[in-house]
């Protein structure tokens, strides 16, 4: 049976995310190569070895929110609970906070998944 | 058994002392405060069988936003003056099982008004009021 996507926790270099409304994780892209190695599949990485994008609430300014600071930060990014456990490493690409007259703010970021 | 439909003729309108000659007529209620009117903030964090979360949102309607409207379409020559005040007191017809009280006596107030004079045409004017919330 299909499971519901409820109790959700995400989190980025150790901090909770706060109210996270939409996220979509695509693994895949680059292919890891060998790096300062003569053996081959020695110590792979990749720099674009997938995307996260990530859509949230919470206040402007807290912790719990991906702030402007985060951008180009590496780090692990991880979703766990509601049946999903997943981890990974990667990059704050992009960051888009949006607002508007009698809204709250919204918050959109994009990682790139970091293979090393 | 269902209930036998109406149709809405013997309806009249009445604008203070006036009784329009009207064509159609649509009501509305819209409650300021009901959920939809508020920012949904459920979140992924919210766990199975939790209610859908919402706040308020940060700015208000007009005080003199009730959410209840009334428009109507009339036949006759002369228009209604826009901000204009007064009563307002709508009677259904039912078809001859008599009439039933819409509203009675409410206050109001006129939100926009046109008349239209068309060739080979009665001259046609439509309204839409705003009324208190009794």
């Amino acid at each position: 049976m299909a499971g519901y996507c409820t109790g959700v926790t995400v989190s980025w270099r150790g901090t909770a995310i706060g109210e996270v409304t939409e996220f979509r994780v695509a693994a895949g892209g680059s292919l890891p190569l060998a790096r300062g190695s003569n053996v081959a599949g020695s110590a792979p990485w990749a720099l674009d070895a997938g995307t996260v994008e990530l859509a949230s609430l919470h206040t402007a300014g807290t912790t719990s929110t991906i702030s402007l600071s985060q951008y180009g930060t590496k780090g692990l990014l991880s979703f766990v609970g509601g049946g999903l456990n997943l981890t990974t490493k990667a990059i704050c690409q992009t960051l888009d906070v949006s607002a508007k007259v009698n809204d709250v703010y919204r918050f959109k970021s994009t990682f790139k998944i970091v293979q090393e | 058994m269902s209930a036998t439909p109406h149709d809405g003729v013997g309806t009249s309108l009445v604008l203070g002392n006036t009784n329009y000659t009207i064509t159609n007529v649509v009501i509305t209620y819209n409650d300021p405060t009901a959920d939809q009117e508020k920012i949904d903030v459920s979140h992924l964090g919210l766990t199975t069988g939790n209610s859908i979360k919402t706040i308020d949102r940060p700015l208000q309607g007009s005080s003199t936003d009730t959410g209840r409207t009334v428009q109507f379409n009339y036949l006759g020559r002369s228009i209604i003056a826009d901000a204009s005040t007064g009563t307002c007191t709508i009677t259904v017809g039912s078809g001859g099982t008599g009439v039933t009280s819409l509203l009675s006596g409410v206050a109001y107030t006129v939100n926009s008004s046109t008349l239209t004079l068309a060739v080979n045409d009665a001259i046609r004017g439509q309204a839409t009021i705003r009324i208190a919330r009794v």
